[in-house]
């Protein structure tokens, strides 16, 4: 019986987090190239996350089809977290038009994982994680937008952000071995239901000058409460006995969580060949809901006269609380630049580079919470070849980009309030490697 | 140009996709700060048979009793049977060892095996001087960075301290007396338990008569404690916190104690005791303190079991921690066995054959 509450706690504490690919690592190669820095530059599909309001500067439609994807290399104490990679398809389309002067674009943008489509982690609500890493980004995201462009100097844009994810059924049924639980006879089913949950997007873009563009961008909050049912119906076989039990278990968490942001960017053609960007992204952190949430617990274990000394079934299981994350606000500033580096008749090649900062919104974890997170600086190149001389396949031209991006997490240092943390003391630290390739096809 | 490139872009796609189906992989990394909840290792895992579960040594019609590992090696508490063996009362607790039925206690070394299971190994130490009677128990050895060896163990008359060259040699007493004869609380103490801090000074945590006491020392050799009031610079040992058992706690005893540093370069000590509980069963507790002084209690027993004793902490890595303890065998003659557990529980050590030569 002492064997089995252990069990049985690591479910009552489960929780899980999730979130979104684009948020972390970005969408598009050249987006992702200059760091995301392009909320006042950016017309691409990918404006459908950064800011839909640059979708209305297209002037052609636009198809890019790529693949994704991004290892971390995390670790605690020097020893690799085992967090997945998030790899998958990236899909976009922009349809742009014109009515009297009066222009419109519309445009979806598609990460489609290809590890799973759907990914459920439960874990015991002490265990160190990777907040924003472990099971974050596996998630399929859609986002759709439309721009206008009401004068030459303004465009804007509304969007709505789609992503995925699951309420899950878990049901155990058999004998169990309350002193050898490897000997046990479990059947599991597990059932999973797929919902989608929704953010806004808006955004402007002002071009005062034709070497300016300043672009202001609001990527709303997602908030996604999710259910976790266990029940454990059999037998425990302990001394001889074979014991009826009942346990359900209840968890209500936030599974899935992004914060509201706010982006003000600008662009400056500093030259003929040379873009410069800058931008600053206010993240609201401070309204993070934790993924540790309540669980509720049934236990109820017929327990024979003959052990009634030995095992005592608690009256009540107490209910576990949510546990605040306490995060803060951060501001993210960001800084890109987009250099031609040869425009000939055929072809144009492209090469652009980024860097951005993000401190860290998680306090130190000294207590019973163990969300890791650290400092993140993440350097980006990417490059993009256009043919122009492909009529008469395509009447248009083709880009074939391809981007790289490095993060590095640098240690942070966890000391625990308590000498006898059941986690103890850790240090995290970090590389990232994320890499991509895509295709375009720009119609005239 | 177009057609030598698609073929290309082709190949690109494809290698892209070929991760599409790889399994994910599994955080089995973490860290973790030794509290539990221990497993006791399996009998396939340790090729040692016999009971309880976990069993790490397997010595017939013997009797073992506190035990302790450094530098891998069991060092342990060993009787051997009377050839004229009293019966033991009839009141006698099946729990406990009769002591009357056995030679008297000395010390043995067991050889390290594969896993963390031991062979019978050879006594290293037995009753001689006159301040220790007749019978030498309780060991524990604090290996220093040079490969000598502190031993430290309890008789009659106090707790005495043998030293050896290295983990292999054979041990030498130190002194004519008792290092400690006399605890806190005007008992005899017994069950010493050693670690060393980053500063050089080495803590002695000692069961005291119905508690835990506490000395130190800048050289291993000469302790200061409590019950030297001549000396400068001591405190008493605290114990915080409270526990979630459900049965009140009477007394702690039996202390096991390891010194870890931990990943973020924090010295702390760890220690792990008996309590005893108003309905006389008997729980594994740990505690951790910075100071060597105060120490923080863990809410919930480490290892289940109402009759398991005399824990000995081994520090594997900051993952991986194993607890050598005593545990009760239901036999008349060998009531208590040592045993081994390792957390977290999730831990797998490779199967080992049964061992026939183990078997005796």
């Amino acid at each position: 019986m002492r064997t089995l509450f252990p069990i049985l706690c690591s479910l009552l504490f489960a929780s899980g987090v999730s979130a979104q690919a684009f948020d972390t690592f970005g969408a598009g190669s050249r987006s992702v190239g200059m760091a995301g820095a392009v909320s006042a530059d950016v017309d691409d599909f990918s404006a459908a996350y950064y800011n839909p309001a640059g979708l209305a500067r297209r002037r052609g439609t636009q198809i890019a089809l790529g693949w994704f994807g991004a290892q971390p290399e995390l670790n605690l104490n020097g020893l690799s977290s085992n967090v997945d990679l998030t790899s998958g398809m990236v899909l976009g389309l922009v349809v742009p038009g014109e009515i009297d002067d009066f222009g419109f674009a519309f445009a979806v943008g598609f990460h489609l994982p290809d590890q799973q489509l759907l990914r459920s982690l439960t874990v015991p609500r002490i265990n160190p994680r990777w907040e924003f890493y472990d099971n974050r980004t596996q998630r399929t995201n859609i986002s759709v937008a439309l721009a206008i462009r009401p004068f030459d100097w303004l465009t804007a844009g509304f969007g709505i952000s789609f992503l995925s994810t699951t309420d899950t059924n878990l049901s155990i049924r058999g004998t169990l071995d309350a002193f050898s639980p490897e000997r046990g006879r479990l059947e599991h089913e597990v059932s999973g239901d797929i919902v989608s949950i929704r953010a806004p997007l808006a955004g402007i873009q002002v071009q005062p000058i034709e070497e300016l563009s300043l672009g202001i961008a609001y990527r709303g909050e997602v908030s996604l409460d999710s259910v976790l049912i266990a029940q454990v119906i059999g037998d425990i076989e302990a001394a001889g006995f074979s014991i009826p039990a009942y346990f359900d278990l209840l968890t209500d968490s936030i599974s899935a969580f992004i914060p509201q942001q706010l982006s003000f960017g600008a662009s400056v053609q500093a030259t003929p060949r040379l873009r410069i960007n800058a931008e600053v992204t206010w993240v609201n952190w401070a309204a993070y809901v934790s993924a540790i949430g309540t669980a509720s617990v049934v236990l109820d274990i017929d327990v024979p006269a003959e052990l009634a000394d030995q095992i005592n079934i608690p009256d009540e299981i107490p209910a576990g609380q949510p546990i605040p994350a306490y995060f803060e606000d951060r501001f993210v500033p960001r800084i890109g630049v987009d250099a031609r580096v040869y425009d000939g008749a055929s072809y144009a090649l492209d090469i652009q580079g980024g860097y951005f900062y993000e401190q860290s919104p998680a306090p130190t974890q000294s207590g019973y919470t163990n969300l890791v997170d650290t400092d993140r600086h993440t350097w980006s190149l990417a490059t993009g070849l256009t043919f122009r001389d492909v009529r008469p396949f395509i009447p248009g031209v083709i880009v074939l980009r391809g981007h790289f991006q490095y993060s590095w997490l640098p240690e942070r240092v966890v000391i625990k309030d308590s000498p006898v943390d059941p986690i103890g003391d850790y240090v995290a630290s970090g590389h990232i490697f994320g890499g991509g390739l895509m295709l375009e096809v720009l119609f005239e | 140009m177009m057609r030598t490139l698609f073929p290309g872009l082709g190949a690109l796609w494809l290698l892209a996709c070929s991760t599409i189906g790889d399994p994910a992989g599994l955080p089995d990394q973490l860290p973790h700060g030794g509290t539990g909840q221990f497993r006791p290792l399996q009998r396939s895992e340790l090729g040692i048979v016999g009971e309880p579960e976990g069993r790490a040594l397997f010595l017939q019609a013997n009797a073992v009793g506190p035990s302790m590992v450094a530098a891998g090696h069991l060092f342990y508490t060993h009787a051997l049977i009377r050839a004229d063996a009293p019966e033991p009362p009839a009141d006698w607790s099946a729990g406990d060892v009769f002591w009357p039925a056995f030679e008297p206690r000395v010390i043995s070394r067991a050889t390290p095996r594969e896993n963390p299971g031991f062979d019978r190994g050879t006594q290293i130490l037995e009753a001689s001087a006159a301040w220790e009677g007749d019978a030498v128990f309780d060991p524990w050895v604090w290996v220093e960075p040079d490969g000598s060896v502190k031993l430290y163990y309890a008789s009659s008359g106090g707790i005495g301290l043998a030293t050896a060259d290295n983990i292999d040699g054979s041990f030498s007493r130190v002194g004519n007396d008792a290092i400690l004869a006399l605890g806190l609380r005007g008992e005899v103490p017994r069950r010493p338990s050693v670690t060393r801090d980053t500063t050089g000074t080495y803590w002695m945590y000692y069961t005291d008569g119905a508690g835990i006491s506490v000395a130190r020392s800048d050289d291993g050799l000469q302790f200061i404690s409590d019950a030297n009031p001549d000396l400068e610079g001591t405190q008493t040992f605290t114990l915080t916190g409270d526990d979630d058992l459900d049965s009140n706690e009477v007394q702690v005893q039996d202390p096991g104690v390891v010194g870890v540093i931990t990943p973020a370069g924090r010295f702390v000590i760890r220690m792990y005791f008996e309590s005893l509980r108003a309905d006389g069963s008997r729980a594994i507790l740990v505690a951790g303190s910075e100071d060597g002084y105060t120490f923080e209690r863990y809410s919930l027993r480490v290892l289940p079991g109402d009759d398991l004793r005399a824990p000995a902490p081994v520090f594997v890595d900051p993952r991986v921690s194993l607890l050598y303890y005593s545990a009760p065998t239901g036999m008349a003659t060998e009531s208590r066995a040592i045993a081994v557990a390792v957390t977290p529980a999730g831990t797998r050590y490779d199967e080992m054959p049964e061992d026939s030569e183990n078997t005796e």
